[in-house]
């Protein structure tokens, strides 16, 4: 017999493995190499959560009990997913073009962006799965019980698996923020568990078919000879089943999670459209024969459950024993792994959020971290879900078979399905029709199914399901509306589904959409059409600037302004604030839901733009239905845009033309005055100097000294002259070494504080992070961040000045960020400041003649990179790029 | 001699400068050198003759002059500017508002006493 | 002159990839109904021969599903305009 300790070794260290494989994708992930991460491969893998520790225990004991009967579980998912092109490929596309994160998010999005909705749908999930969750606990307490014999306490082994699993889903689950960076982690940890469930089950299937029966013929006259030989069929079920399973497989919140959330591609799918049928086929191929040699090795009472394991006990093949645990483990793992990260991103964009934004209502969106709450309510989700599962555990009973909890589970998702194929196919589906679908259905489940798996007398006293609540006959909740002798299953299902449609259809036939609902329906059911735009906003008054400071919040700094910059030049401006038009809007929108979901996004915005929900021109899109009148419509307004861009750029060259002779003039003219005022000192002292013999010897020193200055004075103007000349001429030769970025910073703030020690300048480094190697010209590096350092110690105003310059690195990039707590440099000298002699206050106190800044900027063109003022910082900020190893240009 | 000057600018070696030219000369000279309040320094000191930078913080000479112009109480006050920008399109400017004499900077120290004696013209 | 075909064989292409899509639209339909059958017969059949049955439709559906994802055309460019055909007469 294997040992105990053995086996949980074994498991920790399978479990390590795990860690290491998901930790190593994301490394390579994050360095941009995800490739063969992403192959089609792994998608079709990754579905394979569908197998849970139902499927590779549950499956054998069903198998045992009733035949065939367990196959149709993988009959439906086959039918969905070899029917993709009518389904799947519709929501994998709204799901990537409306940046959807759960199924939650979907419903929402498509009624309305309904907060409610989400709601609803995101308690019907948590209430659906937690039985789920418990079903995997039960099958791995199970597992090791067999192991571990009836004196291990299986609460114990409950815990620490639902601890450590919360623990895995919290690391690799809750990572990054926006779903569409997707988890790579997790998805290539399934991808390896889905390979070992395969192998253990194929391995053990050989064994039995080869091994024990001695072959595939042998092995059908062990069929023939079995209990099971007759097909107990039963037609209602087996239909039901059937039904079920596939409309678990879209429904289902971790499934729509690998399905679409986590595709990367479109063209996925078709591959796994055929190999995931084949992976589901190869997985119940040996499931029969297992089954069937169980029954005849093992004693009567064995639980058929646990064949999978004590099979190969029974011969003393301990390995492959080991292996079908492993097996059985995975499944259990995964599966509770994607359904606490679907479930946790749920409960915290419609239930956590809302409630927080509504807390805070007016100040969310300039206030506090909104990522770091995001997280939080996610990492304490998960933790939350995992003890619902065990709680479920410890007081279901934990005794009824596999399947049946499994099955209860599923009809409770399957509430969904008349809300989500409606919200997909048919434009008049209302949120009024959804929400009631939903509720009727979600109501009708908890009587006749959920309620009563906790057996009789639990919940409801046994004689409800004698003469029904209140002596109403017709309401027992195994018998609705009179009709007896049906499977209390196939009676769940009939019912809730039907109630279900039947109010979802009429809700929508008689309610009347809002606006918003009626936009979201024609681009959902219409997305083939028109791929990627959804106009919720009208023109609106709100600075690009104030969304920068939200979106920063939310999406991250670096991300937020790479968005900001590539928006503003698709409008063929320059820098990082585009203008404010409603498909800006539209798309802010969408990247904001791909962290926080849909409805709180379009909230948070509101509040930002001042509560503009719909404007008439979206009024006057919904009514103009014909596909024809779209269709133009969408051409032209290419077209339009396509001028409008191109005028802008015009009307932008132009400008900038008029402004460069205009430059020129001023730039002739600044030099004249910056030469003359110097010499006009030098002239006049000479002459003073030449023409009164009889002066004082103090004086005439004073005189000669003034005369010195100035004459440093205009060598310094010179030598920024000349350097400039040769900077923008590109005749400068650099001296690349490699050198730390820390070793520039120190360089360049020990110049500066050496001039300077009154204004004391306090400067905020983090050092730990000052460690990148860059190959570059260390000299004009320095020069550049002494110019920043000192405009920071000339005019920062604050009480207490202060210069925080924060390094990261970005790809092969290095960004350095120094940003002073001063009142920053107004909106409209941005543009300027960056433009020779742009001295912003007229003060000589400053010195200098205003190029600083424009050698700056030469400087870092010719170092392959870039400086720029940043936005929306607080105070005067300026970002200084360059690339890691400067590319040996001539 | 002994008339009083008012100078207006703001570079403070050159405000040295002619302060030494002008005083070794028997001039009274006062400074001022802020734009803005250049008027009501005019208005105070009863100056014999204004000199006037063009480059000035916060009000250019150009609008000063243009002010002193318009007010009865100066308009017919000498006035001396001084500028480092040496275009003509920047003489003409003061010319046309109605500059008594314009000088390009650098000047000479002779012409500048030269021509606060003519103008003040005692 | 044997540039004259060629347009009808682009059209008779895109006439094929819109009937492969038809095809991909009608299989799920076909799985259900071979999956439904035995809820008709299976009374009187046995589990191995059962067994046999669901296992070769579910392959054939396989191989089915396989040869239309291989065919059908990456997402979304179904409609792509006829190419005008390059003139190739000999002169």
């Amino acid at each position: 017999m294997l040992s105990f300790n053995l086996l949980v070794g074994v498991c920790l260290g399978y479990v390590c493995l795990l860690f290491l494989v998901a930790f190593a994708a994301e490394k390579r992930a994050r360095a941009g190499k995800a490739g063969w991460l992403r192959s089609p491969v792994v998608y079709t893998l990754s579905l394979s959560i569908y197998c849970t520790g139902w499927t590779f225990y549950g499956a054998v004991g069903n198998a045992a009990r009733s035949g065939l009967e367990f196959v149709t579980i993988y009959l439906g998912p086959t039918i969905v997913m070899i029917g993709w092109w009518v389904i799947l490929r519709k929501l994998v596309r709204i799901g990537r073009t409306q940046r959807i994160t759960s199924i939650a998010d979907l419903i929402s999005s498509r009624y309305g962006k309904s907060t409610s909705l989400g709601v609803l749908v995101t308690l019907l999930a948590v209430v659906g799965t937690t039985p789920y969750i418990a079903l995997q606990l039960q099958s791995v307490t199970l597992a090791f019980g067999v192991f571990g014999g009836p004196s291990r306490d299986g609460n114990a082994t409950a815990v620490w698996v639902a601890i450590g699993l919360a623990l895995f889903t919290v690391i690799f689950g809750t990572r990054s923020l926006d779903a569409n960076e997707r988890h790579h982690g997790v998805v290539i940890a399934i991808a390896v568990e889905a390979v070992v469930k395969l192998v253990a089950l194929c391995a053990l299937g050989v064994f039995v078919v080869w091994g024990v029966a001695g072959g595939p013929g042998d092995a059908a006259q062990l069929i023939e000879a079995s209990p099971i030989s007759q097909w107990d069929m039963q037609p209602d079920r087996w239909v039901t089943l059937t039904f079920l399973s596939a409309t678990a497989f879209l429904c289902l919140p971790r499934m729509f999670q690998v399905l679409v959330v986590e595709n990367s591609d479109e063209r996925h799918l078709a591959t796994a459209s055929w190999a995931f049928p084949l992976y589901l086929l190869l997985i119940s191929l040996f499931v029969v024969p297992i089954a069937v040699v169980g029954l005849a090795v093992m004693p009567a009472g064995a639980n058929p459950d646990l064949f999978v394991l004590t099979v190969p006990l029974a011969f003393d093949r301990e390995g492959l024993a080991m292996l079908s645990f492993l097996g059985g483990f995975s499944a259990a793992t995964s599966m509770v792994i994607v359904a606490a990260i679907a479930l946790s991103t749920m409960v915290s964009n419609h239930i956590v959020m809302p409630i927080w934004l509504n807390a805070r209502s007016g100040g969310a969106t300039v206030s506090g971290d909104v990522r770091h709450v995001v997280l939080l309510s996610r990492r304490i989700s998960i933790a939350g879900i995992l003890a619902l599962g065990y709680i479920y555990y410890r007081y279901s009973g934990g005794g009824a078979a596999l399947a049946a909890m499994g099955l209860i589970a599923f009809v409770g998702v399957s509430q969904v399905l008349p809300a989500l194929i409606g919200g997909i196919f048919w434009r008049g589906a209302t949120r009024i029709g959804a929400g009631l679908g939903v509720a009727i259905g979600f109501a009708v489940w908890l009587y006749t199914l959920f309620l009563p798996s906790f057996g009789e007398g639990v919940v409801f006293p046994a004689s409800i399901y004698e003469v029904g609540p209140w002596g109403i006959w017709l309401l027992r909740p195994q018998a609705l509306f009179g009709i007896e002798g049906m499977d209390p299953l196939v009676h769940a299902v009939f019912w809730s589904l039907a109630l279900n449609m039947a109010a979802f259809f009429i809700g929508s036939l008689l309610s009347f959409p809002r606006p918003l609902e009626r936009l979201q329906g024609a681009t959902f059911v219409n997305i083939y059409r028109y791929s990627d735009s959804t106009r919720g906003w009208g023109q609106s008054f709100v600075e690009a600037e104030d969304l920068l400071v939200m979106a920063q919040r939310i999406l991250g700094a670096g991300d937020a302004q790479a968005l900001f910059v590539r928006v503003a030049a698709e409008q063929g401006k320059r820098g990082y604030l585009p203008d404010v038009t409603p498909e800006f809007l539209d798309l802010l929108e969408r990247e904001l839901s791909g962290s926080v979901g849909a409805a709180t996004a379009h909230a948070m915005l509101g509040q930002l733009t001042g509560g503009v929900t719909v404007s008439v021109e979206d009024l006057m899109r919904v009514a103009d239905e014909t596909a024809q009148m779209m269709e133009q419509r969408i051409q032209l307004e290419a077209k339009s845009g396509e001028l409008e861009i191109t005028a802008r750029q015009l009307r932008d060259a132009n400008e900038k033309l008029t402004q460069l002779s205009v430059q020129k003039d001023a730039f002739l003219s600044q030099i004249s005055h910056e030469l003359r005022t110097p010499m006009t000192s030098l002239r006049a002292f000479s002459e003073i100097l030449m023409d009164s013999e009889k002066m004082a010897g103090s004086e005439r020193k004073r005189y000669s000294s003034i005369i010195h200055d100035e004459t440093l004075r205009l060598t310094r103007l010179l030598d920024d002259l000349l350097d400039l000349s040769v900077l923008e001429n590109g005749q400068v030769t650099l001296n690349t070494q490699p050198v730390t970025v820390s070793a520039v910073l120190d360089r360049a703030i020990g110049a500066t504080q050496s001039r300077d020690e009154a204004n004391s300048l306090r400067i905020i480094r983090e050092r730990d992070r000052e460690d990148v190697t860059l190959v570059t010209d260390p000299d004009r590096l320095a020069q550049v961040f002494i110019n920043v350092v000192s405009n920071a110690q000339k005019y920062c105003d604050a009480a207490t000045p202060e210069l925080r310059i924060s390094v990261s690195a970005v790809g092969d990039r290095v960004v350095v960020d120094l940003i002073d707590n001063g009142s920053g440099i107004p909106k409209d000298s941005q543009s300027m400041i960056f433009e020779k002699f742009a001295r912003l206050s007229d003060q000589r106190a400053a010195g200098g003649a205003g190029l600083g800044l424009a050698i700056c900027r030469e400087i870092m063109v010719r170092l392959g990179g870039g400086i720029d003022y940043l936005p929306g910082q607080g105070g005067a900020a300026f970002r200084v790029t360059l690339p890691q190893a400067l590319a040996a240009a001539a | 001699m002994g008339g009083r000057v008012l100078l207006i600018e703001d570079e403070p070696n050159i405000i040295e400068a002619i302060r030494f030219i002008l005083s070794r000369d028997g001039w009274a000279v006062d400074v001022h050198s802020d734009g803005a309040t250049a008027l009501e320094a005019v208005a105070k000191r009863n100056p014999d003759l204004v000199i006037l930078d063009v480059m000035l913080p916060n009000k250019s000479g150009y609008d000063i002059l243009a002010d002193l112009r318009a007010d009865p109480e100066t308009e017919a006050l000498p006035v001396l500017m001084l500028t480092a920008r040496g275009q003509s399109k920047d003489r003409e400017m003061a010319e046309r508002i109605g500059v008594s004499r314009f000088m390009t900077k650098p000047f000479s120290n002779a012409e500048v006493l030269n021509s606060v004696r003519e103008l003040a013209g005692q | 002159m044997n540039d004259r075909p060629e347009p009808m064989f682009l059209a008779r292409e895109t006439y094929r990839r819109r009937r492969l899509m038809d095809a991909a639209r009608f299989l799920p339909f076909l799985g259900a109904f071979v999956f439904i059958i035995p809820a008709l017969w299976a009374q009187a059949t046995g589990t191995a021969a059962g067994k046999i049955y669901i296992f070769g439709t579910w392959i054939c559906l396989i191989c089915l599903a396989f040869i239309i994802s291989r065919r059908l055309p990456t997402a979304g460019q179904a409609d792509e305009a006829e190419k005008e055909p390059g003139r190739s007469g000999p002169g």
